[in-house]
């Protein structure tokens, strides 16, 4: 497998759902985030040990069948959302 | 002149007020005279000064500007005549920047017994009004028109923070046709915000400052003309959110802060209103306060 693997960043999170959306209370830097439910579906189901984008995508094709995205490519949509995790310090990048 | 000073406690917060220009302290004293006014032997937890804006302007064309803790860059110097208005401002700037102990939201609140609604919204959506309302017409317990201050602790509670309720403009002739003249202050004109007055909080909001009290609704006004009144209930989600963009200091106080806010949008039902009435204001808010039970 190729690529990034992303680690979920559990231990400086605290994740709070709400009727609606999710909201993550990030330790480190005190500020919070708002995720989607995408967001929230990719987040929870990231292995405490990480996952490769394709990892993950196979993990949600797993539970939930065909995964879609809107412009057909789902395992792109995935990578650019983990990078957008990352960026916001909610996973880690491994190389 | 001598400096001229004096000390008030509003709620937990205890304030030094001080210049050379006796006018504006004496006017602060006078609004305040039903506060606890504390002794120089006190520790105060803000000090706001208004000084003259250069030397000689402490007796020509007399202008002033204010020094505290937490001011804005951009504060533009005001008349001699606005200085009580400028003490207020710089007051509420100690508590919304500087206040640490409490999430310090900007925001009106007001109880029936222990149990408090908060009213949310940005500058001019009608907060000082509603709450004025509540209190002088409705028999709510008057908890502050500005900021509120939310304890964090299990259960969540509300400090009062009950300083004069500052009206503007057409809500000054609403309030001054339910309230006697000696509750108010003088009138402010040509202020930023057009005519301000100030409305003392029935004395008994003043007697019961150290009272807390639970929170049970909270509601964003949407005061315009010509609309029928409505109300919409908000998902936890944006509750948070307002509730979030409302607070002056909660990346400051960190988890405990966020924690807080979670459970007061779980807890607490919230809701848009829609009005354009004082009337249909009571009305909505008297409908949702039964409902809230």
């Amino acid at each position: 497998m190729s690529g990034a693997r992303y680690i979920p960043a559990r231990a400086d999170l605290r994740v709070e759902p709400l009727e609606d959306l999710t909201l993550v209370f990030h330790r480190l830097s005190g500020e919070t985030h708002i995720l989607s439910p995408e967001m929230e579906m990719m987040f929870s189901h990231l292995p405490d040990a990480g996952i490769h984008p394709a990892g993950l995508l196979r993990t949600l094709e797993t539970e939930y069948g065909a995964v879609e995205a809107e412009d057909g490519d789902a395992l792109a949509v995935i990578s650019q959302r983990l990078e957008e995790l990352a960026a916001l310090g909610l996973v880690i990048r491994a190389a | 002149m001598t400096m001229q000073h004096m000390r008030v406690r509003i709620g937990p917060a205890t304030f030094d007020i001080r210049s050379p220009f006796r006018a504006p302290v004496e006017a602060a004293r006078r609004l305040y005279a039903e506060y606890p006014q504390g002794s120089d032997d006190e520790i105060f937890d803000f000090a706001v000064a208004a000084v003259p804006t250069v030397w000689w302007r402490r007796w020509y064309r007399r202008s002033m500007t204010f020094r505290a803790d937490y001011m804005m860059e951009d504060i533009v110097p005001i008349e001699e005549r606005l200085g009580l208005l400028g003490f207020e401002m710089a007051v509420n700037m100690q508590m919304a920047l500087g206040y640490r102990r409490d999430i310090v939201l900007h925001a009106a609140s007001a109880a029936q017994g222990d149990r408090a609604i908060i009213i949310v919204g940005d500058s001019g959506a009608g907060k000082s009004t509603l709450s004025a309302l509540l209190s002088y017409s409705a028999g709510w317990r008057h908890l502050g028109d500005e900021l509120a201050l939310i304890a964090m602790d299990d259960p969540i509670t509300l400090k009062p923070y009950p300083r004069p309720i500052g009206l503007k403009n057409q809500s000054i002739a609403v309030m001054r046709e339910r309230v006697d003249g000696s509750r108010f202050g003088p009138e402010l004109t040509g202020t930023m915000k057009g005519t301000v007055r100030h409305l003392l909080p029935p004395a008994g909001a003043i007697a019961n400052m150290d009272v807390p009290a639970r929170p049970a609704l909270i509601v964003s006004p949407h005061f315009a003309e010509g609309v029928a009144p409505r109300t919409e209930q908000m998902s936890q989600s944006e509750a948070y959110m307002r509730l979030s963009v409302a607070s002056t200091n909660q990346l400051q106080l960190g988890e405990p802060g966020f924690d807080t806010l979670i459970r007061l949008v779980r807890e607490v039902p919230a809701y848009d209103l829609h009005y354009s009435d004082s009337e249909d204001a009571l009305k909505l808010v008297a409908d949702l306060w039964a409902k809230a039970g």
